[in-house]
């Protein structure tokens, strides 16, 4: 079975999870290609987390499916566990061990592991293999599981606010070099599926993403159809800023002579009409992931 | 009121009504068997040891929260980082436990005494003669036939029991009566109150503050306060005032020894604990710890053989859940080393101290069943409480395995250590010539006490499922290994007192003391914790469990339970073994039509 017509990397269908009373997943639909990074985007507690721990079977849906491979997790929990790897929000580890006995003792339960990455991660991440988990700061813990998560090189790697407590050199290295080099190594076949509020950090390698707003999800879309959608329009005028409403702005702001707007797929024609009122300087360019999670749910 | 003050109350209510519902269920056993509505004997005995345990438990409990739940949710250093001096904290927590403590042993106090004029009322010539005959019958005497027997069933009764039905348990054999005995006076249970109060609370402060740890307070607070204990009758002695007997009754006998000794040892503790708790520092933690919460099982020997390997990934299960067991093996130390002296005053024929009887009585009464509650809960409250739960189930390990290991690793350390261990120490003091207490617990009661305690165990692995942490699973087991009990003895009465009243049944149940009720309790001890067992490993793969959840499955296992009662009863009293095994393979069927019903998931970890 060629790629294209193997099943999704990840199927969620109207998954719904409430704690008590409170709704955490409202009826979300989501699937993921193989071989895409897929974001999941949201504010604290819209239900990124929850749904991850739904996709790992931690938590068992009040309605709806997830699929991972096309297998359900729930009836073949091994297996699907095979082939993921889940880095959490909050990392830790048995205090007992070193960081060397944690990697062995994660290793023992795969049946590939690449110590060539692992080496060359410890290295890079100037973690000390000798050093006892429970003297590892939180991003240190956080880069030990990041390593425990890509040596298995598992086919799906699930990671929810991965880069948290991360100090800024080590996140970028991290989501270039390793995120990067772990999906390029096997082109096609390895997905990664990432629940983060720290958009900017993943921006060019994100292919799809869906942004989550109090458990539902607010827009769905491909990272390129996103930017070319979602346009950040300026305007100078030679007076002050024309009054006007624009069609298919999402948000309008006017300071002085100078008018700033959010195009929601009709930038095209907002230009025209912004031509004919004699700017002085009219600029059109992308917005960023983060600038349109923004926008979106301002 | 003060919402800090508030804050410290709201904390205590778990412990406070175990407590509560300890204090209330002890004499309130006593009042039945008093007035011989409940028959007494060495099982109700037992049953009356755990509801003491969970008494005292949950008194020290409620003394260590205030300090134990900063530790168990990191709120340590919020708490210190606000502007408000240490006193007024330290003075909040001490006004809490101490009035938790004191409601407790005041409802303890008055329970008892309305039991003890309950029965005292019920017991007048009117009562007694409505009340079941209790006095010895001369052999040579015809009995009369119970009513609602028919001379053939008198006869058949007889024939298989070899007893005549109307021949009822001897007084000497019944030991309805023996509870009431134990009964203390107002004034005694005042001042017991007091002198387990003030060294209680200045005790357990100053252990959960060393420790870090709520648990590590209250063990190492319970054999310090028992060792203390120890050393009080072994200086009384060396005074020459004997102490013939451990108990309180006798030590109340010497209430000034016993109150100075008291003072003392309470005085000297709140001064430590004052002392640790005004010079409290976080310094010796790392920033991300910086909450004080301390892990019992983080430091340790490091044994080679326990060391995780890359390859072979269910024995590095097996090394990891061995360590998680620490704080067993540390309690099992230090058991151990409380037998030490025992020993030497054993060697040294010092035969009249009191020092032995009350390490036996430790041993007995506090350590077998806190280990029976531990073993089952330690492991996976360990890892709730350094929050691995979760990432460990997303390993390509089915969670059948990871529960099947857990539980047989906790097995096998209550099996070693709570059960040979204090085993082999009580039968190596016998050997020496310990005292006669230690022949109490013959091999039989030994193996009653086992086949429950295993049950215990059992029932804490299923608490530890449903629960956020270890303290609240050992109270949640408690309190269901209380309501469990309280639910078969009800189906119990309610068969024999009121469905099938004056029958043939009801003579043989209520006479035959020796009555194949052996197999019934295991068959139904069996049935409820495999039933147990099978929601515990419905929620072990669950990291949310709400308490809808909880109360579903405990009311799931209460219905279970009276039902089951019922039902094992009769079979058991009427049927053949092969008829009875048959019976248990029925309720076999249903636990599993239950797990594969209630859950699609159990079935496909079950047939992987």
């Amino acid at each position: 079975m060629s790629v294209s017509e193997s099943p999704a990397a990840i199927e969620i269908n109207g998954l719904t999870y409430n704690y008590g009373r409170a709704e955490a997943v409202h009826d979300l639909h989501i699937t993921v290609r193989r071989g895409c990074c897929y974001g999941l985007f949201g504010r604290n507690g819209a239900g990124k987390t929850t749904t991850m721990k739904c996709l790992l079977n931690l938590l068992r849906p009040l309605n709806g499916s997830v699929r991972i491979f096309g297998l359900e997790s729930a009836r073949n929990e091994v297996e699907v566990k095979r082939r993921l790897a889940y880095v959490p929000d909050y990392v830790a580890f048995y205090p007992w061990m070193t960081v060397r006995e944690t990697l062995d003792y994660l290793a023992s339960f795969r049946a590939h592991w690449n110590s060539e990455i692992e080496k060359d991660l410890l290295e890079r991440f100037r973690l000390d293999p000798s050093q006892r988990t429970s003297a590892l700061s939180k991003g240190q813990r956080t880069q030990v599981a990041l390593i425990a998560a890509v040596c298995p090189e598992p086919e799906l790697l699930l990671l929810d606010e991965p880069t948290s407590g991360l100090d800024p050199i080590v996140r970028r290295e991290f989501i270039e070099t390793v995120i990067g080099a772990y999906q390029e190594s096997d082109p096609g076949k390895r997905t990664i599926f990432v629940s983060t509020h720290l958009i900017s950090e993943f921006e060019g390698l994100i292919d799809e993403f869906t942004i989550m707003d109090r458990g539902k999800a607010v827009l769905t879309l491909g990272a390129d159809q996103a930017r070319e959608r979602y346009q950040k329009i300026c305007a100078r005028f030679p007076q002050q800023a024309p009054e006007i409403e624009f069609k298919g702005a999402l948000q309008t702001r006017r300071n002085g002579r100078e008018l700033e707007l959010i195009a929601n797929g009709g930038s095209a024609e907002i230009l025209e009409q912004l031509r004919k009122m004699a700017p002085e300087s009219l600029t059109s360019e992308a917005l960023t992931l983060e600038e349109v999670f923004v926008a979106t749910l301002k | 009121m003060n919402p800090q003050l508030i804050k410290e109350f709201r904390a205590l209510v778990v412990p406070w009504s175990v407590a509560i519902l300890a204090a209330i269920l002890r004499p309130m056993g006593n009042f039945l068997v008093g007035i011989h509505m409940i028959e007494g004997g060495t099982f109700l005995d037992f049953l009356f040891g755990i509801v003491g345990f969970a008494f005292f438990l949950g008194l020290l409990t409620i003394a260590a929260f205030p300090i134990g739940t900063e530790f168990q949710h990191r709120t340590f250093s919020l708490l210190l980082s606000q502007p408000i001096a240490r006193s007024v904290i330290w003075r909040h927590k001490l006004i809490a436990a101490s009035l938790g403590m004191a409601s407790a042993l005041l409802v303890f106090a008055l329970s008892d005494i309305v039991a003890k004029k309950g029965a005292t009322a019920a017991m007048t010539p009117n009562a007694v003669a409505t009340a079941p005959i209790t006095t010895e019958v001369e052999p040579t005497t015809v009995p009369s036939v119970p009513g609602g027997m028919t001379p053939e069933q008198a006869e058949m009764y007889q024939r298989r029991y070899g007893v005549h039905p109307g021949i009822r348990a001897t007084q000497s054999q019944s030991p309805s009566a023996a509870p009431t005995e134990d009964v203390l006076s107002v004034w005694e249970i005042c001042l017991t109150a007091a002198a387990l109060l003030w060294p209680t609370l200045g005790s357990v402060t100053f252990w959960t503050l060393v420790a870090r740890s709520t648990l590590g307070g209250m063990v190492f607070t319970a054999f310090s306060e028992l060792i203390a204990l120890g050393i009080v009758a072994f200086v009384l002695e060396r005074l020459g005032i004997s102490t013939q007997r451990l108990g309180f009754r006798d030590f109340t006998t010497q209430p000034f020894v016993f109150v100075l000794a008291s003072i003392i040892y309470g005085g000297v503790f709140f001064r430590l604990s004052w002392r640790r708790f005004s010079r409290f520092d976080f310094g010796q933690l790392l920033p991300d710890t910086l909450a004080g919460s301390k892990s019992l099982s983080a430091a340790g020997l490091r044994i080679e053989i326990l060391r995780c390997r890359p390859a072979s990934g269910l024995v590095n299960l097996i090394r990891k859940e061995i360590h998680l067991q620490r704080p067993v093996v540390i309690i099992a130390g230090i058991m151990c080393l409380a037998w030490a002296p025992a020993y030497a005053f054993l060697i040294s024929k010092t035969r009249h101290t009191a020092f032995p009887e009350i390490v036996f009585a430790l041993t007995i009464g506090f350590y077998m069943p806190l280990i029976s509650f531990l073993a089952g809960s330690v492991s996976l409250g360990e890892e709730k409480n350094l929050g691995i739960t979760a990432w460990h189930l997303t390993f390509p390990v089915s969670v059948w395995r990871q529960w099947s290991v857990k539980l047989g690793v906790g097995l096998v350390t209550w099996i070693l250590l709570g059960l040979l261990l204090p085993f082999g120490l009580t039968r190596l003091g016998l050997a020496m010539r310990g005292p006669r207490i230690f022949t109490e617990l013959e091999l039989k009661s030994w193996l009653g006490i086992s086949l429950f305690a295993t049950g215990v165990f059992g029932m804490s692995f299923w608490a530890m499922t449903l629960f956020s942490n270890t303290v609240r699973a050992v109270l949640g087991s408690l309190a269901s290994v209380l309501a469990l009990c309280s639910f078969a003895a009800l189906a119990y009465w309610i068969m024999v007192e009121v469905i099938l009243p004056n029958t043939f049944l009801q003579t043989v149940l209520i006479n035959d003391s020796q009555w194949h009720g052996l197999m019934a309790w295991v068959i139904l001890g069996a049935s409820i914790v495999l039933l147990a067992l099978v929601q515990s490993l419905i929620q072990f793969g669950r990291v949310q469990t709400s308490w809808k959840t909880s109360a579903k499955h405990f009311c799931a296992l209460m219905a279970f339970t009276f039902t089951v009662t019922a039902g094992s009863f009769f079979v058991a009293s009427f049927f053949s073994p092969t008829i009875s095994l048959l019976f248990f393979m029925l309720l076999l069927w249903f636990i599993w039509r239950i797990a594969t019903r209630s859950s699609g998931f159990t079935a496909g970890w079950l047939h992987r």
